[in-house]
């Protein structure tokens, strides 16, 4: 486990301060993500205690789910901080799993830290590529996941609707009881839902041409 | 149950994995964060990603 304190000082400060600075600059919608990400920023770590320049982890975005950072020592991994719901990572929580709704409707809810490792467990055994655990953050306010970098493109939603069939996944972009605003990126398999299989979350390789899922929701399909 | 991480293993023990191949050199950070900025179309004509949306509506949704 590390503290919030020893995570702040693994963590670029300079990177993040122009990172912020940026999505401010931008201003409209992006004031706001700026905001959410000096939020999940603020309730993860020690902000007084953020790295020098070149500290190891150096912030290269923040998503639906997680702020992403470059592993400089290792150079070859995106790291994801992932966190509490009341900390700017929304309905997410540490990681969205699939839950069914009042009305019936298969949608996203927030994952604990134990589903989000389940999540990833579920990712390696039905898509084989996944992430690792790396830690935890303070009393669990904080979990860091290990992915290997792909250097590529985002596929076109032709080839990753191509891969999935060809994968044995079919689509649920005409199932009734799967919300409106997500069946067109949702699959099954047998039990299993993969969903969000949108051109954001595969990774064309540029070394082998094949497609990787980086960041597919990869849970049991609720009762 | 208190969360153990001593009993988390990714990828479980066993399982046929289907890892990306290394990649062709090493990349520096400013490439990898341009990679990743591309990918998540947050630079284009400075329309938001999904992802960013979702990001956002997710908090006004907390919020409320």
């Amino acid at each position: 486990m590390l503290t919030q304190r020893e995570f702040a000082r693994l963590v670029d400060g300079p990177s993040l301060d122009r990172e912020i600075d940026r999505l401010t600059k931008k201003g409209g919608g992006w004031l706001q993500a700026a905001q959410i990400l000096s939020r999940r920023v603020n309730g993860t770590l020690d902000w007084e205690e953020l790295g020098r320049s070149g500290s190891r982890y150096q912030i290269v975005g923040s998503r639906g789910e997680a702020v992403l950072f470059w592993d400089s020592h290792l150079k070859n991994r995106i790291v994801k901080l992932r966190g509490r719901e009341e900390n700017g990572y929304g309905m997410a929580g540490f990681g969205c799993i699939l839950v069914r709704n009042e009305r019936g409707m298969i949608e996203y809810g927030p994952g604990t830290v134990e589903q989000a490792l389940e999540r990833e467990r579920l990712s390696w055994e039905h898509l084989g590529f996944g992430c690792v655990f790396e830690d935890v953050i303070g009393d669990v306010d904080g979990l860091l996941l290990a992915q290997a970098f792909v250097s590529g493109i985002a596929p076109t939603e032709k080839e990753i609707h191509a891969w999935m069939t060809q994968h044995g996944w079919e689509s649920l972009d005409e199932a009734k009881d799967v919300s409106a605003t997500l069946r067109h990126h949702a699959w099954r398999r047998g039990r299993i839902g993969a969903f969000d299989a949108n051109e954001t979350n595969f990774i064309k390789s540029d070394v082998d041409g094949q497609l990787y899922p980086i960041d597919l929701i990869i849970w049991t399909m609720p009762e | 149950m208190p969360f153990d991480p001593a009993t988390i293993q990714l990828p479980p023990p066993g399982l046929k994995t289907r890892m990306p191949p290394k990649n062709r050199r090493e990349l520096s950070y400013e490439e990898v964060y341009q990679q990743v900025r591309r990918h998540l179309k947050d630079d284009e004509g400075g329309t938001m990603s999904v992802q960013m949306k979702a990001q956002i509506n997710g908090s006004h949704a907390h919020a409320a």
